[in-house]
């Protein structure tokens, strides 16, 4: 199997170690990863949508159509672009008029929309390879970790054009951790969002919400946070970082990209996954896990 | 009520979806921006258009608080789309030049790189030292281009 | 066909109704001029006194040998004039209705222009039918004096016993093995706070002790067929593995089966035996086997011999009982929302998250848990609780509907929350709260009286704390404006009520239609609520809508009533809108031919050999397909005939036809959809001319043929949903025989897209104003110049087809 590799600018321009997490892990499964050299920003679902909803959907589609041409389905590491590329696939498909209009404004570039490839999220290629496949890699199952795993807004919602998993209480992402051997953690509040669409007005208020997740999971004795979105892993990795308690200390609660722990699982060693970039670290936890 | 005319736009949307709107609240329950913003209310937001306030709305700093989680897109029971209708309420308050600065700033980025950080010296070198290919610009001109077709481009330079 | 008919035309203002919209004095005036009228006058209330005697006594003074009516849908008044024409000696067949209220004035209240002229068509139309009616008489047909009553709950129990006392023979079939239905399973009953059981028990009692009512508990119907008076209704015991007459009901089977299973009694909260009564006062007393559970150690087969006798049989069978009817009654009841599929308040998975039902079964003394409130994950019993109203109510995802009557019964569980647990903390939190009737708003004070706190806001999600599995629910208070979080021991969610299981299959079985939401559908809302479409079918109880006990003991009277009227008589009379075939043009006399015979869904009309088809009058529903499947044109309709027909389609194309579509709606249906975008108000263009047809069946290829060779824009053939048919199979056999024209007609000429064949519901009214709509904008693409051209060109074809069926 192979996929038209689209990591979008947060993880190939910010978080780097997402991204070789993420090729180390579809590596030792057999997938191949096919450059898109001509790829852009997916088309940010916060700014570009906020200012004009069709320029976010033309160049959405313009990165479609770029895996159109190499035949190939798009395979997402991010939450906003599997959001961003999977909603322009959809509703273009969908819709005859406004595929009309898109393709409107793509022919000024000579690109044109045929809607004959499929947007799909990282779990969504994890369950095409199939469990029992991924099992058989997995030889080092992280039993004794307790993970609280964060879904985030984008990989389910909205729910009638990404179907995915169920909107509001999901649980493949659940799932895949249990398949490598470690627990997923209950705990309150577990779909409250991480707050990035808000940081750009207002970077206190969002951090607040971090602050309130953060404290659910504390409670809940879970070891990490596992993220599958980029926009999440800043909100809650780095933002942990400027949130100063008075009375409790500093929060110290590793926060994982899901194919870093799928990677620790199939006996990958951790010098060769960008740990040390994380901002909160991860060394007092590699212990128990490894 | 408004001196001028509503926008077309708006106004369909206020007739096919806002109108239902009846006032249950399941929107802000689990609100993010409404637990850390007490002035933040979708529901309230919703009525304002309701009420044909839609000047205050569109001139106000309250539809650029939503985070854009689309949790109450899924529970209103009377299928409203809140999250959906504020992009549009965005939209139309961006071509009235009233989207926040830094809105503005993080698209414009976008628009002369194509992608929405900067390329640093950095990061080409942590992708280095982690095994990663280079990253490079993509071509700008289609962007460009995109950009003119769908004004998105005057509105940033404007 | 008199060779110069006499007729007289009243236009009707309705009032307002008609008048405000349509010029009915210019309507009645263009109709003076059509030949062979006599009288045509307008007035303002028709089907008033006054009105009906201005009909009678002009039959007198101008000797009127036909009545055209133009007001309101036919589906309304037409047997109001039909009486009224008949009591002025006239026969009440040679009388017709053009609707110019739902089908016109109602829908184009911004087209007066248009609608006046629409108006004057319909009634055009109605003239050149009349012309062609026939005298009929009805059909009497005797009435069986027994009625069968589907489901034994409590409207179900008030409907057999009030027919069984007016004396007649009552088969009551209910499908579990005890009837009392969800009534039974309540602790208390809004607003008295009686205890559910103790009022039903007897009454259920008396259903076991009466003489003129037969309990068939543990049974369904199969299998229904005919008429009003004269139904066959086959019903399918099915085997409980225990002879009931030998079965006293002693319990010590039960006692020693091994087996346990969760019990549906009980809301899957506590056990019952693999043989079992559901509940102590179940009626009848008798047990069943449940197989699925059934080990076969056959302890029971031993523990009954212990008591002196052999009530088990463990290969006992189904059973089938063909049953004479002569009205039915459907009380089936309804079932409630599946509360799980709101996965965000996590039922089914939360440990403490219950439906109202499961409170109440718990709060019952006989129930699973003895009375006690049991929080499911530490069995401690709560110290506080929230009930959440409009669970899969009022909700676009789910049911669209508000279920009526789950306020009530919030406040009764709150009660008996608060009855039971007097410092409990017992917060309702609801969007609106209904209590509408006797008793009910001071049931709400009440409430507040015992601390009992409201909150407004409809929760958004719940969350269980990991540690407590307390639940956490999010919303926003509405009196304050502010989001909060609830933190409580238990939540109870009031569930929608829902049509029950099986309704989609009965309604088949027993060709009623079912509206918008799945529950089944009132011939009338206002005035004809316990009437189903189909005549000698009742509806009472929550089966019909939801609904609380006094209004469901109520309609299961008032149903009796209606059942009660038409068997009391002991004859019925049916309207003669029968088959007739002409015995010289049928084809079955030359050559093999009974086409009639296979499409007649009733088994009415037979084809021996070499002799010409035979209708039995009393067995034909009259949908007309044998007519227009008749390879000779042998058969046609009273009253629907084709000479009928065709002469509306030419009267409504008389002018301006290339602006006109012509409509061909089945009466139940599409007509009734028609009907109720009238009575909605809904707008649309007024291009429409309606020709009613019993059934989409009777739509003939010669009348569609006849309708584009006068010239029409567009046509529009429209029946029930597939399944949904009146007469079961009329709107199969009509696709099958207009679909072919969807491609034949453009080889002569007609664009494809002037031929509309669609199937929908007289419930959907919207469906059918955008259809019109769509239909107008497809004509005004096309334009009328095209319409034109194309029309002359297939004209000798048309007229060449017409020719060859004889039509």
């Amino acid at each position: 199997m192979s996929y038209a590799f689209f990591p979008g600018c947060m993880i190939q321009l910010r978080l780097p170690y997402m991204e070789v997490a993420a090729r180390k892990a579809l590596d030792l499964l057999g997938i191949e990863l096919i450059e898109m050299p001509q790829a852009s920003c997916c088309g940010d679902p916060i700014s570009f949508q906020s200012l004009n909803k069709e320029s976010w959907l033309a160049m959405a589609t313009r990165n479609l159509c770029l895996a159109e041409e190499m035949r190939k389905d798009v395979l997402t590491l991010c939450s906003g672009c599997y959001e961003t590329l999977k909603t322009a696939n959809v509703m273009l498909k969908q819709d005859k008029q406004l595929k009309e209009k898109v393709n409107g404004v793509l022919s000024n570039v000579g690109r044109e929309f045929k809607g004959t490839v499929e947007v799909r999220n990282f779990f969504e290629v994890l369950q095409r390879i199939g469990p029992e496949k991924i099992g058989l890699h997995v030889t080092r199952p992280l039993k004794e970790l307790r993970v609280a795993v964060h879904y985030g807004c984008h990989l389910t919602r909205p729910g009638d054009v990404l179907a995915f998993d169920d909107p509001m209480r999901p649980v493949i992402f659940d799932d895949f951790v249990e398949l490598i051997g470690a627990e997923s953690v209950p705990y309150l509040r577990k779909m409250l969002c991480c707050g990035a669409g808000l940081r750009l007005v207002e970077p206190d208020e969002a951090l607040k919400l971090v602050e309130m997740k953060l404290k659910y999971v504390e409670d809940s004795k879970a070891d990490c946070m596992a993220v599958l979105c980029p926009y999440c892993m800043i909100q809650y990795d780095l933002g942990q970082k400027m949130i100063k308690r008075q009375k409790e200390g500093a929060f110290q609660i590793p926060v994982f990209y899901y194919p870093e722990l799928l990677c620790f699982a199939m006996g990958v060693k951790p010098e060769a996954l960008g740990l040390r970039f994380h901002r909160t670290s991860v060394e007092p936890l590699l212990k128990k896990m490894i | 009520m408004s001196n001028e005319d509503v926008p077309k736009e708006l106004e369909e949307l206020i007739k096919e979806k806002v109108l239902f709107c009846y006032q249950c609240g399941a929107c802000v329950g689990s609100c993010p921006t409404s637990r850390v913003i007490s002035e933040y209310n979708p529901r309230k937001i919703m009525e304002k258009l309701i009420l044909g306030h839609w000047e205050e709305v569109l001139s106000g700093k309250l539809i650029w608080l939503c985070t854009l989680c689309h949790t109450c897109y899924e529970v209103c029971p009377q299928g409203v789309g809140i999250s959906h209708i504020i992009v549009v309420l965005r939209n139309l308050a961006a071509q009235r030049r009233s989207a926040p600065a830094e809105f503005l700033l993080s698209a414009k980025q976008l628009a002369s790189t194509g992608w929405t950080s900067p390329i640093t010296s950095a990061v080409q070198r942590y992708r280095k030292e982690l095994g990663l290919p280079e990253v490079k610009n993509p071509e700008t001109g289609e962007l460009i281009r995109i950009l003119e077709s769908t004004k998105l481009k005057q509105l940033l330079e404007g | 066909m008199t060779d110069e008919p006499r007729i007289g035309v009243y236009v009707c203002h309705c009032g307002l109704n008609i008048a405000a919209t349509v010029d009915c004095e210019k309507v009645a005036k263009e109709a003076a001029r059509i030949p062979n009228v006599v009288v045509s006058k307008d007035y303002r209330y028709m089907c008033a006194d006054p009105g009906q005697e201005m009909i009678r006594q002009d039959i007198k003074d101008f000797k009127l040998d036909r009545v055209v009516v133009a007001s309101c849908s036919p589906r309304m008044h037409e047997p109001t004039f039909r009486k009224c024409v008949e009591s002025a000696g006239l026969n009440p067949y040679l009388y017709e209705m053009a609707n110019i209220r739902e089908l016109c004035s109602w829908c184009h209240a911004h087209y007066k222009a248009e609608a006046t002229d629409k108006s004057i068509d319909l009634v055009k139309m109605a003239v050149a039918k009349a012309k062609y009616l026939s005298p009929l008489n009805v059909i009497k047909v005797p009435v069986t004096r027994a009625a069968l009553v589907i489901g034994g709950g409590v409207a179900g129990i008030h409907a057999a016993l009030d027919l069984a006392d007016m004396g007649f023979k009552v088969y009551l079939v209910e499908r579990t093995p005890s009837i009392g239905g969800k009534m039974a399973q309540l602790d208390k009953t809004f607003p008295t706070l009686d205890c559910s059981i103790c009022i039903l028990g007897p009454k259920m009692v008396d259903v076991a002790r009466h003489p003129n009512i037969e309990l068939l508990s543990y049974a369904e119907v199969k299998k229904v067929e005919g008429y009003i008076g004269n139904f066959k209704v086959t019903v399918t015991k099915k085997p409980r593995y225990v002879i009931e007459k030998d079965c006293n009901g002693c319990g010590e089977c039960s006692n020693a089966c091994p087996v346990e299973v969760p019990n549906e009694f009980d809301e899957n909260l506590g056990f019952r035996k693999a043989i079992y009564v559901p509940f102590p006062q179940a009626v009848p007393m008798k047990f069943t086997i449940d197989m699925d559970a059934c080990i076969e150690c056959y302890n029971c087969i031993e523990a009954c011999k212990e008591q002196g006798r052999d009530a088990i049989n463990f290969d006992q069978k189904e059973e089938e009982r063909e049953l004479d009817i002569g009205t039915i009654v459907v009380a089936c009841g309804y079932d409630l929302f599946d509360a799980s599929q709101v996965k965000a308040y996590g039922f089914g998975i939360y440990d403490n998250v219950f439906t109202a039902l499961e409170l109440e079964r718990m709060t019952n003394a006989s129930g699973p848990t003895q009375g006690q409130v049991i929080r499911f994950s530490d069995r401690q019993t709560p110290r506080s609780a929230a009930i959440i109203t409009c669970v899969g109510s009022r909700d676009e995802k789910t049911n669209i509907w508000c279920s009526g009557f789950c306020c009530m019964y919030t406040l009764k569980n709150a009660l008996l929350l608060r009855e039971h647990y007097p410092d409990m903390k017992i917060h309702v939190l609801f969007m609106d709260l209904r209590a509408p009737f006797k008793g009910y708003e001071e049931f709400y004070r009440r409430a507040r009286e015992e601390g009992i706190t409201f909150l407004r806001g409809r929760p958004t999600e719940i969350y269980e704390d990991p540690k407590t599995k307390n639940l956490l629910i999010s919303m926003e208070n509405l009196s304050t404006g502010e989001p909060m979080d609830l933190e409580t021991d238990i939540v109870v969610l009031s569930p929608a009520a829902v049509p029950t299981a099986g309704s989609e299959e009965l309604a088949r079985l027993l060709t009623v239609s079912r509206d918008a939401s799945g529950f089944f559908m009132e011939a009338h809302p206002k005035l004809k609520p316990i009437d189903s479409a189909t005549d000698g079918i009742f509806f009472c109880g929550a089966a019909q809508g939801p609904k609380d006990i006094p209004y469901s003991v109520s309609q299961g009277s008032a149903a009796a009533s209606r059942a009660g009227r038409i068997m009391a008589r002991g004859e019925w009379e049916i309207e003669p809108i029968v088959a007739f075939v002409d015995a010289e043009k049928c084809r079955n006399t030359k050559v093999k031919c009974g086409i009639c015979t296979t499409k007649c869904p009733y088994g009415a009309i037979a084809t021996e050999e070499k002799k010409a088809a035979i209708v039995n009058t009393a067995k034909c529903h009259g949908c007309g397909t044998c007519a227009a499947d008749c390879p000779s044109n042998a058969i046609t309709q009273r009253n629907f005939s084709d000479a009928q027909i065709l002469a509306q389609i030419d009267a409504a194309l008389e002018e301006k036809p290339e602006e006109k579509i012509i409509g061909f709606l089945c009466n139940w249906c599409s007509y009734g959809a028609a009907d109720l975008a009238g009575t909605s108000r809904f707008e649309y263009p007024p291009n429409m001319r309606i020709v009613r047809v019993m059934c989409s069946g009777r739509v003939d290829r010669d009348f569609v043929f006849e309708a584009f060779r006068k010239g029409a824009a567009m046509v529009m053939v429209s029946g029930c949903r597939f399944g949904d048919c009146h007469y079961i199979s009329g709107n199969y056999n009509a696709e099958k025989r207009i679909t072919p024209l969807l491609t034949m007609l453009p080889r002569f000429g007609i664009s494809a897209e002037r031929l509309r064949l669609e199937w929908f519901s007289a419930a959907e009214a919207g469906f059918y104003v955008n259809l019109v709509k769509d239909m107008v904008e497809t004509m005004k693409k096309i334009g009328s110049e095209k319409i034109k051209v194309e029309n002359e060109n297939a004209r000798p074809f048309l007229e060449r087809l017409l020719a060859q069926s004889g039509g």
